[in-house]
């Protein structure tokens, strides 16, 4: 009998371990949930679509987002915080101060200065690489051939568009445009001025030839959208840059006569008018994805003022930037384009508070119809817009030939400002003239650094200014620090950094 | 086992088979099993001759309780019997002089000569080596004086400490090697725990939980707010503690070392807790009932400003801006003219202030906390209950914080058949809080929670205007702080578990357990912020749901063989298991409402709708498991024992799926050899193990994949974008910590001297790191296993009665760890700063050198042209005349050298008192809390009194940092928030924890009164702290901490 049991017992444990000691492999299988990986990504012409976005999204108005490829958070380049591409080309100039930065007030930023969350123009060389696998992916998918060169071009719009803006900032960097080198763990050199400018170059010239891209989406749904009107503006920009007059001339004419773009009537409407046809591309914002530069503005006892007519109650802001007194002193006195900016207010106790008064600077508010206490609001913030390009073509014809037929252009902007019309200028005057005259019209649109560098005033100015830290050198920023050592001696610094 | 059973055992391996079918089926089979044994139960006498003598009486303990199911045996006979429920038995004999043998578990075994008796009573004495010394092992337990390994006990009745919410709070400074760090003095606040010496830099310290038996998910499903709106976090991070009732547990056992923490395998390497609930005793029935009142003051907290000394503060540091602003004196040459400057407050609005309104007495007031716990204790030879229910509830220190809990229990231990045992515990939990908001925050003051708001609101406006709505400050965005109390911040958290266990003896040396669990905790966030409040980016309103559930399964079964031979024992445990752990959840904001009055519970009216948002996540992990444990003892003497496990978890990387940790470990019981047996040595053991254990950190990060990120908008529609987040690593595998543990366990004068000494040597390899990818690639870097540390400790722990006679009883316990933890490898992939050593310690830090506040434009150093009075003079270490990466020194290394705990305990007739200190030594810290300088000129702040310090044009002696901004400042090549040691030093500090005085009522037996027992006690904690800190408390690191509390209690116990 107790042999019997033994027997049973036996059994019975070796089904418990037989059991107990399987291994399930399947089981154990990795399970994701909540995010995409590669079995299930890259296939439909939405997937493509959310990747572009993707892309877009380094442009947002919005404050930024951690990189999920790097764990490090980086503001957008368009938002108002003074980290970004938007701020650092104002900062940096006459148009606007901020005590936040004190580094970016004196010229004393190095290549430590900038590092980790503060390197946020730099991290977008790896929304390049990006791009660069999105256009690959793109370009082997079996998508319909429509959606396929529409979605080709705007990639590679965006793709020049992020290098121009590293290269405004860097100079040519080591981007990433061959697919097969994406996850190569080699450090590359620098590209030469001339293949990266090329490269720019190429990719616009790509996506204007392309048919399937729009001329222009101003009032339509898909407004924010890549159009052929700024893959050419992008490309206006990096011929002013490189200071090729000519191509300048000639991109700047075919985006006055396409004929889809016009000046506003009033100078404020292009700031409160979505999707008018004086923008070239703005930057949609919402409640979702909204724009807290005017929240930057104002002074933390702000009650009430006047832009112009235009009366904005409101409470309190962060009070970060100003225009200075000595800027906003060039505007010509009538000049209407003065509507957009708030140059006294009411305090929260009932004083009028003013440049007399201490109120270190004007507001260089702009955008003119904001409603409630915000801190942030849903309008659109204006990047390129068509008297950028009138004033480019006159200048770019300035440079060739002088004055004679640039007129034209200049005082179509001049007019709307009701200020009086340019005649009879030198080439050098007009040179002269023109930068304070963008100065002016473009004022809090971030145009403003490159501007000073092209016409060989950026430092200059910011000595005048009492930064006597300010040298050549400063022209570009520095690589970071962290990219420099990662290189070891591959990847070259800006020079004298 | 083969020798034993005659049959050979099979291991086999199938991939295919479903595991949960597999447990099912092994059930199954266990519950046919129990029809065998019915075979092998009846007893038949040996021989028919009975005789007529019998013996009958009672058995007692030694408090004189009757014992029931006590083993009565006629010695050289297999003739028995068992008490009844009063103790009583009667046997039928077969000599009147025969000899009974009289055995308890529990108790030492007594034998009784008969000499003709027939009624015997027999008081049987507690066996203090069993009762006292059983520590848990993990799959079974150990008698202390026999382990081979660092294991550390702590009986939770011992620590009399009230008001407490989770055991893990009441263990700082018990165990040595155990550290504690107090994040929140927030009611359930979790607590860091760490045991040993730190040896991961990117991985969790914290070690692994197990409760009664069963793994627990250490991270709290308590969902936070969502702060990029809000801007403030809320300031929650409860214990999953924190839902177990204290006196529900009956021990904490802390193991420290590898050689026996390996039987967890891939989920010890930063050592095990086990937490033993309590089990129902057999005999009478017995309730137990607490009543306790607590009392909580506020301990001092920062000093803010008053509304005359804030007016007058401004202007005085407004006028400092106006001369720095010029360049006036003494920032440049010229002396400022006597007018220009006009200040912000009047001499007669500065006159008539006082002391305005003190925004945070408003918000801090005196806290109580009640609670009742009621515990019954019942059981026979069969049935054993513990059941127990337990209602706590604090008001908080600070005004919207309150924390309720609830807690019932129900443990069981039946006698299923003769040799099944079955055991069900279950624990049922709610904690209902409501949460005042303090801690970090993200943005500018109009991102403050109540306690910024606190801080920073003026004093000389008052709280509310004529209408009754709220003022606001001159900084128009901050939220005024009573408005926070509008604020509805409900956390409920539920928490249900259930373990079945069932023993069954199988063969005399051999049983098998099996253990189930299922544990499921519900947590739930239900905010509010109405349009009273006039939030500055919320002005209409926000609301915010949150539901979070952690899930967690367990299924194991194992083997456990004994056998004692002459000399010797063998004890064998083999088993596996297989665990599931399930998070998931979603949260959701909505903003704008036009009515206050629906609050949370009809967001759908919430007209925002673009700034609303949706989230829900889910992750599950399934692990597999196997683990065995050989224990082999010569004479009691020589002790060896080893242990492995192999893991399996979905989580880690495709080629690194299963993973194998070992750990062996002896010792040696000299005060066993004949030259110690008469000598005043009672327990002297000499111990060592080595064992390697896993660190599952970041294992997630071994797949490829597109996360969302960024969105964008065409028209009028929002999009999401989604990037390539992350690269495959499928080599990834788990951190191995190998560490080399030796000890010694002392016992002198009968143990009334005893305790450990430990020295440890801990050493991590494959470290997960992020190795950089290059910085134009599309993902910056990928998790990889490079590196290595090491740390050594000492662990010391002693215990002394020091007087026992009679009427009084004294003794102390003491606990002492030190440790060092540092680099032996590098990641060569990530460049070091020149700054930093190959082999430094894990926490040091670095920076510039500083010597103190530049005074005068003349003592401007060359080296800081351009800086100005009122800047921190940095030091120019190699003297190069230029600031830079070449004068960063190291400046310290973060945590405490030497961790220390006192306990004392005395007695005295009726009455006890104890008390507990703990401390440590050697962390360096700054100063912590600097005072605004009120830069925003315009729009005045509220700050710390410390602003007196602050130097100005008026104070060249002050001992803070200026008005003028340091233009080297931004210029220090390090990047942390400490990267000088301006104000840095080395705190240490002692806190009186706990006193605890109690009395118990004498009961006389014949007493109309119907208690056992009636006791009454007082209780402190938090009493002094004895510090050379400045700041606010030197364990609380977080900023804007919730306020430390003075706590005393009354208490009445009662039991019948």
């Amino acid at each position: 009998m107790k042999n019997k049991l033994k027997n049973k017992l036996v059994l019975v444990s070796l089904c418990s371990f037989f059991m107990l000691f399987i291994s399930c492999e399947d089981e154990l299988e990795s399970k994701v949930f909540s995010e995409l990986t590669a079995e299930n990504f890259f296939e439909t012409e939405k997937d493509f679509n959310a990747a572009l976005v993707a892309l877009y999204s380094s442009f947002s108005t919005d404050w930024g987002t951690e990189d999920p490829g790097v764990g490090i958070w980086y503001t957008y380049l368009y938002n108002a915080n003074n980290r970004t591409y938007l701020m650092r080309s104002e900062l940096t100039t006459d148009e606007l101060w901020n005590d936040w930065d004190a580094d970016l007030l004196n010229f004393t930023w190095g290549p430590a200065t900038y590092s980790g969350t503060g390197a946020s123009t730099y991290s977008r060389i790896r929304y390049v690489a990006r791009a660069t696998d999105v256009i690959d992916k793109i370009e082997k998918s079996s998508v319909d051939e429509l959606i396929k060169n529409r979605y080709l071009a705007e990639a590679k719009t965006l793709r020049a568009w992020l290098m121009y803006i590293l290269y405004d900032f860097f100079g040519p960097l080591n981007v990433k445009v061959d697919p097969k080198t994406l996850s190569d763990r080699a450090i590359t050199p620098r590209l030469s001025d001339e293949d990266y400018v090329g490269i720019i170059e190429q990719d616009l010239l790509d996506a204007i030839n392309t048919d399937g891209l729009p001329e222009a989406y101003n009032g339509t749904g898909n407004w924010g959208r890549v159009s052929k009107g700024l893959s050419r503006m992008v490309l206006l920009k990096l011929y002013m840059h490189k200071k090729e007059w000519a191509k300048a001339e000639a991109i700047g004419k075919s985006i006055i006569n396409s004929g889809l773009y016009s000046l506003t009537e009033k100078y404020e409407d292009v700031f409160t008018n979505s999707g008018n046809n004086e923008l070239i591309y703005s930057i949609v914002s919402n409640d979702a994805v909204p724009n807290w530069y005017m929240q930057h503005l104002f002074p933390g006892n702000f009650a009430k003022g006047f832009a112009g007519k235009t009366s904005i109650e409101r409470g309190g802001g962060w009070y970060g930037f100003s225009m200075p007194w000595e800027f906003y002193d060039k505007f010509e006195s009538g000049d209407l384009r003065t509507n957009t900016i708030i140059s006294e207010f009411t305090s929260g106790g009932g004083a009028l508070v003013d440049r007399d008064n201490g109120l270190r600077g004007a507001i260089p508010l702009k955008y003119t119809n904001i409603v409630g206490e915000g801190p942030s609001y849903s309008i659109d913030w204006v990047i390129y817009r068509y008297s950028d390009v009138l004033l480019s073509v006159a200048e770019a014809i300035n440079e060739q030939r002088g004055p004679s037929d640039a007129y034209l252009y200049v005082n179509e902007v001049r007019d709307r400002a009701d200020v009086d019309a340019w005649s009879g200028l030198t080439q050098d005057e007009f040179r002269e003239a023109i930068l304070d005259e963008r100065g002016r019209e473009l004022f809090a649109e971030g145009h403003r650094r490159q501007d000073l560098i092209r016409h060989g005033k950026f430092i200059e100015k910011a000595k005048e200014r009492g930064a006597t830290s300010a040298d050549s050198k400063h022209i570009l920023f520095p690589i970071p620090s962290e990219v420099i050592i990662e290189g070891k001696g591959v990847i070259n610094q800006n020079p004298d950094y | 086992m083969k020798k034993d059973t005659m049959y050979g055992f099979l291991f086999l391996r199938t991939s295919k088979l479903n595991i949960r079918l597999a447990f099912m089926l092994l059930l199954c089979v266990a519950s046919t099993m129990r029809a065998n044994y019915e075979i092998d139960t009846g007893y038949i006498p040996e021989d028919g001759t009975i005789q007529d003598w019998t013996v009958s009486g009672t058995v007692l303990d030694d408090s004189g309780q009757p014992l029931p199911g006590v083993n009565i045996v006629e010695k050289g006979t297999t003739n028995g019997t068992q008490t009844n429920f009063d103790g009583d038995f009667s046997l039928i004999v077969s000599d009147k002089n025969a000899t009974l043998s009289i055995s308890y578990i529990g108790f030492l075994t007594q034998e009784v000569a008969l000499n003709g008796q027939t009624t015997i009573n027999i008081s049987l004495a507690a066996d203090a080596a069993q009762l006292d010394e059983i520590v848990v092992i993990g799959y079974g337990s150990s008698n202390i004086k026999e382990t081979t390994g660092a294991v550390a006990n702590v009986k939770v009745d011992d620590i009399r400490q009230s008001a407490t919410t989770s055991v893990d709070q009441m263990l700082q400074g018990r165990v040595s090697g155990l550290n504690l760090g107090l994040s929140s003095a927030q009611p359930g606040a979790r607590v860091s725990a760490n045991i040993r010496a730190d040896v991961s830099p990117n991985g969790s310290g914290e070690p692994l939980y197990v409760i009664d038996g069963v793994p627990m998910i250490n991270d709290s499903p308590e969902p936070s707010i969502n702060d990029s709106d809000i801007g403030f976090a809320g300031g929650v991070d409860r214990s999953p503690l924190a839902t177990i009732n204290p006196a529900d547990i009956e021990t904490v056992d802390v193991i420290k070392d590898a050689s026996t923490a390996a039987i967890y395998g891939s989920a010890a390497a930063n050592g095990v807790i086990f937490i033993t609930t309590k089990k129902g005793k057999a005999g009478k029935t017995t309730v137990d009932y607490r009543i306790t009142t607590s009392v909580q003051s506020p301990k001092d907290y920062l000093e803010f400003l008053d509304a005359e000394n804030f007016m007058r503060q401004h202007n005085r540091l407004a006028y400092d801006k106006y001369l720095f602003d010029n360049k006036f004196a003494p920032y440049g040459a010229q002396n400022a003219p006597t007018i220009g400057f006009t200040p912000l407050f009047s001499q007669n609005d500065i006159n008539g202030a006082g002391k305005g309104t003190d925004y945070l007495d408003e918000l801090i007031k005196t806290g109580f906390i009640q609670e009742h716990n009621l515990s019954i204790s019942s059981g026979n030879e069969n049935t054993r209950i513990y059941s127990s229910f337990n209602y706590y509830d604090n008001d908080g220190l600070l005004k919207g914080s309150d924390f309720q809990r609830y807690t019932a229990r129900f443990n069981l231990t039946q006698k299923l058949r003769e040799k099944i045992d079955l055991s069900v515990k279950i624990n049922l939990s709610q904690v209902n809080s409501s949460n005042a908001s303090t801690g970090e925050n993200s943005g500018g003051s109009e991102k403050f929670n109540m306690l910024q708001a606190a801080y920073a609101f003026a004093p000389n406006i008052s709280p509310t205007e004529a209408d009754g709505s709220f003022t606001r400050s001159y900084d128009r965005l901050i939220t005024n702080p009573l408005a926070f109390l509008e604020i509805d911040d409900d956390l409920r958290t539920n928490r249900f578990s259930i373990t079945p266990k069932l023993d069954i003896d199988l063969l005399d040396n051999l049983s098998l357990t099996m253990v189930g669990s299922m544990d499921r905790t519900t947590s739930t966030r239900k905010f509010f912020m109405p349009s009273i409040v006039e939030n500055a980016q919320l002005p209409d309103g926000v609301a915010q749901l949150a539901t979070n559930r952690n899930d967690a399964y367990t299924g194991e079964a194992y083997f456990t063989y004994n056998k004692s031979f002459e000399n010797s024992s063998l004890s064998v445990v083999l088993g596996a298991g297989v665990y599931k752990t399930l998070f998931d959840g979603f949260s959701l904001q909505a903003v704008g409402f036009f009515t206050d009055a629906l609050g949370v519970n009809n967001v759908g009216v919430a007209n925002q709708l673009l700034r609303n948002s949706q989230n829900s996540f889910k992750s599950e992990t399934t692990k597999l498991s196997q683990f065995a444990r050989v224990n082999y003892t010569i004479n009691r003497k020589y002790i060896f024992s080893g242990v492995v496990r192999r893991d399996g978890a979905s989580n880690f990387a495709e080629n690194n799926k299963w993973g194998v940790f070992p750990g062996i470990s002896a010792a040696w019981r000299i005060s066993e050899e004949d030259f110690l047996a008469d000598t005043k040595v009672s327990d002297l053991k000499i111990r060592m193990g080595y064992g390697e254990v896993g660190n599952v950190v970041l294992a997630d990060n071994a797949f490829q994949l597109y996360g969302i990120s960024g969105q964008f908008t065409f028209g009028n529609k929002v999009q999401p974008g989604v990037v390539l987040s992350q690269v495959a690593n499928p080599d990834l595998t788990w951190e191995t910590n190998a560490s080399i543990d030796l000890g010694i366990d002392f016992g002198f004068f009968d143990d009334r001297i005893s305790g450990s000494l430990e020295l440890y040597q801990k050493t991590a390899r494959d470290l997960i790191d992020f190795d950089p990818l290059p910085s134009n690639n599309a993902v910056g870097r990928v998790v990889t296993n490079i590196g290595s540390t090491r740390a050594r400790g000492i662990d010391i722990a002693l215990n002394t009665t020091n007087v026992l006679i009679d009427d009084f009883e004294w003794s102390t316990n003491f606990t002492f760890t030190t440790s060092r933890s540092e680099w032996l490898k590098r990641n060569p992939n990530v460049p070091l700063p020149e700054y930093v050593g190959e082999n430094d310690q894990l926490g040091d830090f670095y920076g510039w050198e500083t010597d103190g506040i530049i005074k005068s434009l003349e003592e401007v150093p060359n080296y800081m042209a351009g800086a100005f009075p009122g800047n921190i003079k940095y030091i120019d270490q190699n003297d190069d005349g230029i600031l830079d990466v070449k004068d960063v020194i190291k400046l310290g290394t973060r945590g405490a050298r030497v961790n220390f705990g006192v306990g004392t305990n005395f007695r005295y007739k009726n009455f006890t008192l104890s008390a507990f200190a703990y401390g440590n030594a050697g962390a360096p810290r700054d100063f912590g809390y600097y005072p605004d300088k009120q830069i925003n000129i315009l729009a005045p702040s509220n700050t710390l009194t410390s602003v007196k310090d602050v130097w100005s044009f008026d104070n060249p002696n002050g001992i803070l940092p200026g008005f003028a901004s340091n233009p080297y400042a931004g210029n220090n090549p390090v990047n942390d928030r400490v990267n000088t040691d301006f104000l840095l030093k080395k705190i240490s500090f002692l806190r009186i924890k706990n006193i605890n005085l109690g009395y118990d009522l004498p009961i006389a037996e014949d007493s109309k009164i119907p208690f056992n027992r009636l006791r009454f006690f007082v209780d402190l904690q938090n009493v002094a702290l004895f510090t050379n800190y400045d700041g606010f408390d030197p364990e609380l690191d977080t900023t804007n901490p919730y306020p430390q509390a003075f706590t005393s209690t009354l208490g009445v116990n009662i039991q019948f």
